[in-house]
């Protein structure tokens, strides 16, 4: 074999490497582990086969986080993909500022969660929180509410709060590949008497197909697997109404000693997560 | 040119060689004379625990008499973070040579018995600890008969109260609990919270129901669930429990308490929004600081409900110094743990910490205490040999799980008494399987 090809595998080696080392053996350690009874501390670790998958068919907690990922994900395609959807179309039209909008869009998304969190946390402050404080002033008081601590509304406020750090970027994606578009489609398509709202189903919408999928992918994979959020906020609570997989699993590893027990949670998380992005990559890709 | 660079060259080999020759020499005369401790404790300068004033003078004082020995001190603050931190460190081998951590009784015991924890026993015997310690809390410190913490806060749950508020609304310190209920309800109706609560980090809830378990059930009937057969779902407990949710129905609490953070809800009180707070001694730091200036703070334990019950109270050791079983310097590690809970430190710990270690404490040496923190320690004091445990310092972290979250449900009547303790005699039974349940 020639240095010629050998090389480029040297250029590559690193990389894998890391991947090898920090992702796949990690993962594979993880599922290895979930066939196990450790509690982390012992020396030793007790084999157990399946108890743990069969103890999660049943645990009415691992239920009740995913149906509350699960509704995540919905929210976060219905709202900061739709109006990320929305907001690039009509910043990708003549308009004055797009650029100064754009950037305004986007800076919730560099806070990172955990500030976004903290900040969000003292705005529904149920006592002094600016939300409360503004419908109190506005004659809306009756709707001023525990909001973070209201099992009611827990989940929405915070699911609020992620779709504000999040729709910014939807907007730059879908702008970036809107300004791709050649403008002569859109203005024959006006010629033939479309209405703006004919323009983005036929014309904006097929032509973001690649990209509206690519971020329903991105969106589901990180609706299924946040966790900052609501450690930041709510720890889960109240009594798991803003439970996630991902906080179930913190706590199950290092608060109550059931490792292997969050192992086999990590690795159906896994599971689901890998078939939910194969299903939308199978079904949402043009087929040629 | 091709001379002056061969010099350049040398010059640079002779800078590097004489760098590392200088850095391992001092490296190794490092290691030779400066014996590194590394420490980590809970005592900051607000919220819970907020002894640091003490800890920082002790600290500097010890390495001034060792010049060999420096600490590197972290704080770490108290309640969760610690508690969850410490695990991490000490199964990844990166442990601090000492630390000051909690939970006792349960927890702890799984640390020492997976082999994480050093010894103390022969240090108890040396420097008379075994003397000083209340017998249970060597028990809950204890793994097979060995000593493995050293507990240092002695520590009580109380009604800290706004007295300035508590006269304008012709309010005193209640003597029965159904005084206390009516007071809590005049407080409400003139506008202002009864009880400054917040429960979103979960653990609040559980002193309330453990100060009402004291006057519901008792130390007795507590000891009969957590050491004995007894079950959970007892009807001295589902009365505890009950009361506590007529606390929060009756609108006692701030409006979305389970949001609440527990300093938030400090604040609440400090600012005279709320006019009590059922809390701990171990927030007598930030309250005497506080409401200096601001109101006359004052003080009293929830009075008895039942007659044939003795008052009684919540009572805990805070958190406990432990030593990590893989230190390298074990001897000065020691050394410094007993220099820091000598009886001859006590008075730091007590006048610049306002941190009341695990003994009878004699206030005629304390004149200068603030009232309430005395009141607040020899009322404890007196009623120790009855108080109940701190539940979620005692029982498994599985079952502490379905403790914190259970009672935010109970609180918002999202489920009832009698199924929340239903879930915790399952969780218990779960636990006990396992092996994790921590009996004296």
């Amino acid at each position: 074999m020639s240095l010629r090809k050998i090389v480029p595998y040297f250029f590559i080696l690193p990389g894998f490497l890391y991947f090898v080392i920090f992702m796949l053996y990690p993962i594979f350690q993880t599922v290895s582990l979930s066939f196990y009874n450790w509690d982390g501390l012992a020396r030793t670790k007790q084999f157990i086969g399946l108890k743990n998958y069969l103890r999660l068919v049943q645990d009415p907690i691992f239920h009740v986080s995913l149906s509350h990922n699960l509704i995540w994900v919905a929210l976060t395609i219905a709202l900061p993909l739709l109006i990320g959807l929305i907001l690039a179309s009509i910043l990708a039209g003549k308009i004055k500022g797009r650029n100064v909008f754009s950037t305004i869009y986007f800076i919730p998304h560099i806070i990172a969660l955990v500030v976004a969190g903290t900040i969000w946390s003292w705005i529904y402050n149920p006592i002094f929180g600016l939300l409360n404080v503004v419908l109190k002033e506005i004659g809306l008081g009756h709707l001023a509410r525990g909001w973070l601590g209201d099992p009611q509304w827990a989940l929405i406020s915070l699911n609020m709060v992620g779709n504000w750090t999040y729709f910014g970027f939807c907007v730059l994606i879908f702008l970036s590949f809107l300004q791709s578009v050649d403008p002569t489609v859109y203005e024959a398509a006006v010629v033939d008497g479309a209405n703006s709202l004919q323009r983005f189903w036929h014309i904006t919408i097929p032509a973001l197909r690649g990209t509206i999928v690519f971020v329903t992918v991105y969106s589901t994979i990180g609706a299924l697997k946040f966790f900052d959020l609501v450690y930041i906020t709510t720890r889960g609570g109240p009594f798991h109404k803003t439970e996630v997989v991902s906080s179930y699993m913190f706590s199950l590893f290092l608060r109550q000693n059931r490792v292997s027990y969050a192992a086999s949670i990590s690795t159906v998380l896994t599971g689901i997560i890998f078939s939910l992005t194969v299903t939308i990559l199978y079904f949402g890709w043009e087929k040629k | 040119m091709r001379g002056k660079i061969g010099v350049l060259k040398g010059l640079m080999v002779a800078c590097l060689m004489g760098t590392v020759l200088i850095t391992f020499t001092l490296a190794g005369q490092s290691q030779e004379e400066i014996k590194w401790i590394k420490l980590w404790d809970e005592f900051g300068y607000t919220g819970a625990t907020a002894a640091g004033p003490a800890m920082e003078k002790l600290v500097d004082a010890w390495m001034a008499k060792h010049p060999n020995i420096k600490i590197t001190r972290s704080v770490l603050p108290a309640v969760l973070p610690m508690r969850t931190t410490i695990k991490l460190a000490l199964t990844a081998g990166e442990a601090p040579d000492l630390f000051y951590t909690w939970p006792a009784a349960a927890v702890q015991s799984s640390f020492a018995k997976a082999g994480y924890l050093y010894d103390l026993t022969d240090a108890a015997k040396k420097y008379g600890w075994y003397e000083r310690l209340p017998e249970l809390s060597i028990d809950r410190n204890s793994y097979k008969g060995r000593l493995y913490g050293f507990p240092y806060e002695q520590e009580y749950m109380v009604v800290y109260y706004n007295k300035d508020l508590f006269k304008s609304l012709a309010l005193k310190e209640p003597e029965t609990y159904q005084e206390f209920l009516d007071q809590a309800d005049r407080i409400k109706a003139a506008g202002y919270i009864p009880i400054a609560f917040g429960n979103k980090a979960q653990w609040s809830a559980t002193n309330t129901l453990s100060v009402l378990l004291a006057l519901t059930a008792g130390k007795k009937k507590e000891e009969q669930v957590l050491w004995g057969d007894a079950r959970w779902d007892r009807p001295e407990f589902v009365d505890a429990v009950e009361r506590f949710a007529y606390w929060a129905d009756r609108g006692y609490f701030p409006m979305g308490f389970n949001g609440l953070g527990y300093d938030e809800a400090n604040m609440l009180f400090f600012q005279q929004k709320a006019a009590m707070n059922v809390t701990g001694s171990w927030l007598m730091q930030d309250m005497v600081r506080e409401t200096r200036g601001k109101f006359e703070l004052g003080v009293f334990f929830l009075p008895s409900i039942y007659k044939d019950l003795p008052p009684s109270t919540m009572a805990g050791e805070g958190s406990e110094w432990n030593v990590w079983a893989k230190t390298r310097y074990p001897e000065e590690v020691i050394d410094f743990l007993a220099y820091l809970v000598s009886e001859e430190n006590e008075s730091i710990w007590i006048t610049e910490g306002l941190l009341f270690p695990m003994a009878d404490i004699d206030f005629s040496k304390y004149p200068d205490i603030h009232p309430v923190v005395r009141k607040m320690l020899e009322g404890g004091q007196k009623l120790r040999p009855n108080a109940v445990y701190d539940l979620h310092t005692t029982i498994p972290e599985s079952v502490t799980f379905t403790l914190y979250s259970g009672l935010q449900a109970v609180s918002a009547k999202a489920i009832t008494p009698e199924k929340f303790l239903k879930d915790m005699q399952k969780s218990w039974e779960e636990s006990k399987e396992l092996g994790e349940i921590w009996i004296p």
